[in-house]
């Protein structure tokens, strides 16, 4: 496959072109998979290396910025619904996640915690409790993690005993003392009503910062398939497995 | 208050660079087109900024 265009922004189409590119794209639908997969991967592939470390540099600090600023806490996949066959009393949907998960692997951990703490015999977050769901009221968690979390240091401690039930057993039912007297269990306090508390601001900027790279990054996996969106192009490439050649021209657009 | 507009500042520089580099392929224009969409970005937050504090003043 093979991509052909100028990047002089004030060419028209009636002037010739002042520099030509070409730009071998490869295996397109590979490189779209690896430049999701991984901020720069798709474009390494495509031996476009300078573009590569650029969305690599810009993508991951700005994911990695994020994390930093949400104390670990903003990246992770959380969809739950309070229902009679699930034992949590709240709702969790953490939208933002939709975004977050534009930049692939790095967001893998989440996946992963959200698999694990999940149903009627979930198992401890890994990691520390990087990128794992908050713990919602109701919720079901291991007897062994709730001894080793009270445990911590009081800066880094998140519960008490006392937010749990004394249930007998290898889990115990998360109940942190009620604050409303309301029928919504929505209202009541979590672990993430209490991330936000200790976090702030910071936290919303740090879930801002992760989602923003996330969105960048399907720019740049469709830059991997079709090239850059350049003012004048000249595409010629197979598609699929029949040679089929194809060529336009763009008008210029800045 | 203010200190958390700084928080724009790598925000912008990132878009800005990234969007640039989707459009061309060479370093030279993608550096003059992220410079101008930072521009362009920080005049419309500033334009929102000056709204959103006028209407502050007026209640």
């Amino acid at each position: 496959m093979s991509f052909t265009s100028t990047d002089e922004a004030s060419t028209t189409s009636a002037q010739p072109p002042a520099e030509l590119i070409t730009i071998d794209l490869r295996n397109r639908w590979l490189a779209a998979l690896l430049a999701w997969l991984f901020p720069g991967a798709g474009h390494l592939y495509q031996r476009r290396y300078g573009k590569a470390m650029l969305f690599m540099i810009c993508i991951l600090g700005t994911f990695l910025y994020g994390i930093l600023l949400g104390s670990n806490r903003v990246v992770y996949a959380s969809f739950r619904k309070a229902n009679n066959s699930a034992p949590i009393v709240q709702d969790d949907i953490r939208y933002a996640f939709l975004c977050q998960i534009g930049i692939g692997l790095p967001v893998l951990p989440a996946i992963i915690q959200a698999e694990r703490v999940k149903g009627p015999d979930p198992k401890a977050p890994l990691w520390g409790g990087f990128m794992a769901p908050p713990v919602l009221r109701g919720q079901l968690v291991p007897r062994k993690w709730v001894e080793e979390q009270v445990a911590l240091p009081e800066n880094e401690r998140e519960f008490t005993d006392a937010d749990f039930s004394p249930d007998t057993g290898p889990y115990r039912t998360y109940l942190p003392p009620l604050v409303n007297d309301g029928p919504d269990p929505n209202g009541e306090p979590n672990q993430y009503s209490r991330w936000q508390d200790r976090y702030g601001a910071a936290y919303e900027l740090g879930t801002v910062f992760t989602m923003i790279a996330g969105l960048l990054n399907i720019l740049v996996v469709f830059d991997a398939w079709a090239g850059p969106m350049m003012a004048e192009v000249k595409i010629s490439s197979d598609i699929g497995s029949k040679s089929k050649a194809e060529s336009k021209t763009k008008p210029a657009k800045i | 208050m203010t200190h958390q507009f700084w928080y724009a500042i790598p925000l912008i520089v990132s878009v800005s660079l990234v969007y640039a580099a989707t459009r061309h392929e060479l370093m030279q224009p993608i550096l003059g087109h992220a410079v101008r969409t930072a521009v362009w970005i920080s005049g419309f937050m500033l334009v929102v900024f000056l709204v959103l504090q006028w209407m502050n003043w007026m209640v």
